[in-house]
């Protein structure tokens, strides 16, 4: 018997779109620095991607995920603040050096929580591309074309994004030291 | 397109060059030759050794981080089985 065009859609949808819904949380929630919001998102992205199905092509399927989650996110936040959209280069405090002599970094308890506090903390073309590529395991490539960016920019983001992260993670970990909040926001 | 980093092709590397590199060797974004020689260069210098653990550490703690709430991620799951319910039973 031959599958319906309809049966196929369902089928690629349920193989290549269901499996991912924990990947597109997480990073959407590494997009949206709220829960709520990461909910909403993937939930436009399901829709989306359920529209989309017939469309897709089967190849690099997370990436393809990733970029309906990105253009969502995008109108999302159009939505939300109009006119304040940008897609800027600046790095806030991302292209501080870790200091030589700063306090180990490296795994604890808290580490991961750390971590994600970190991240909140990035711009967002900076959590972007950590989201895509470390959270959600993108290669440099699929990452630039799903952010509609060079692969070059992807890098040199992300290199400067977890320097940041290896910086706030040390400068909490001084100040947890000192027992002292540390300074937030880039 | 990739930035280039030259180096040469015998002279092992040096701290500096294998700074500039180090991240897309962790992400394995190197070319076989190149990686080669960053790993060389690894087993010889604690220094870089010390800024690739680093590196690899937070790589794995965002890579493996708070998983999602269990209920969030069920109720998307059921709005996907919803979506191709909702498909079938209008077929």
């Amino acid at each position: 018997m031959v599958a319906s065009q309809n049966e196929v859609e369902q089928g690629a949808f349920e193989r290549f779109v269901l499996p991912e819904v924990d990947v597109l949380l997480r990073v959407a929630r590494g997009l949206t620095r709220h829960e709520a919001d990461a909910e909403d998102l993937v939930q436009d992205t399901l829709l989306r991607a359920f529209r989309a199905i017939d469309r897709f092509d089967g190849r690099h399927p997370r990436a393809w995920l990733f970029t309906i989650l990105r253009n969502a996110h995008l109108n999302h936040h159009r939505r939300r603040r109009p006119g304040l959209l940008r897609d800027g280069n600046s790095a806030g405090r991302a292209d501080r050096v870790a200091s030589d002599d700063g306090p180990d970094a490296r795994v604890d308890a808290s580490f991961e929580a750390d971590v994600e506090f970190a991240l909140k903390n990035l711009t967002p073309p900076f959590r972007q591309v950590v989201s895509l590529v470390d959270i959600g395991g993108l290669s440099y490539a699929e990452a630039a074309r799903v952010l509609d960016v060079a692969e070059g920019t992807v890098m040199s983001r992300l290199h400067r994004a977890r320097r940041n992260l290896r910086q706030q993670l040390a400068d909490r970990r001084a100040h947890a030291h000192d027992g002292l909040e540390p300074e937030v926001g880039t | 397109m990739s930035r280039i980093i030259r180096v040469s092709r015998n002279e092992p590397m040096d701290c500096a060059a294998v700074g500039k590199v180090l991240q897309r060797f962790i992400d394995d974004e190197l070319d076989d030759r190149r990686s080669g020689r960053v790993a060389e260069h690894l087993a010889a210098c604690s220094w870089c050794t010390n800024e690739a653990d680093e590196f690899r550490t937070l790589k794995a703690a965002l890579a493996h981080g708070r998983a999602p709430v269990d209920d969030v991620a069920a109720r998307l799951r059921a709005l996907g089985h919803e979506l191709l319910g909702d498909h079938r039973r209008g077929d």
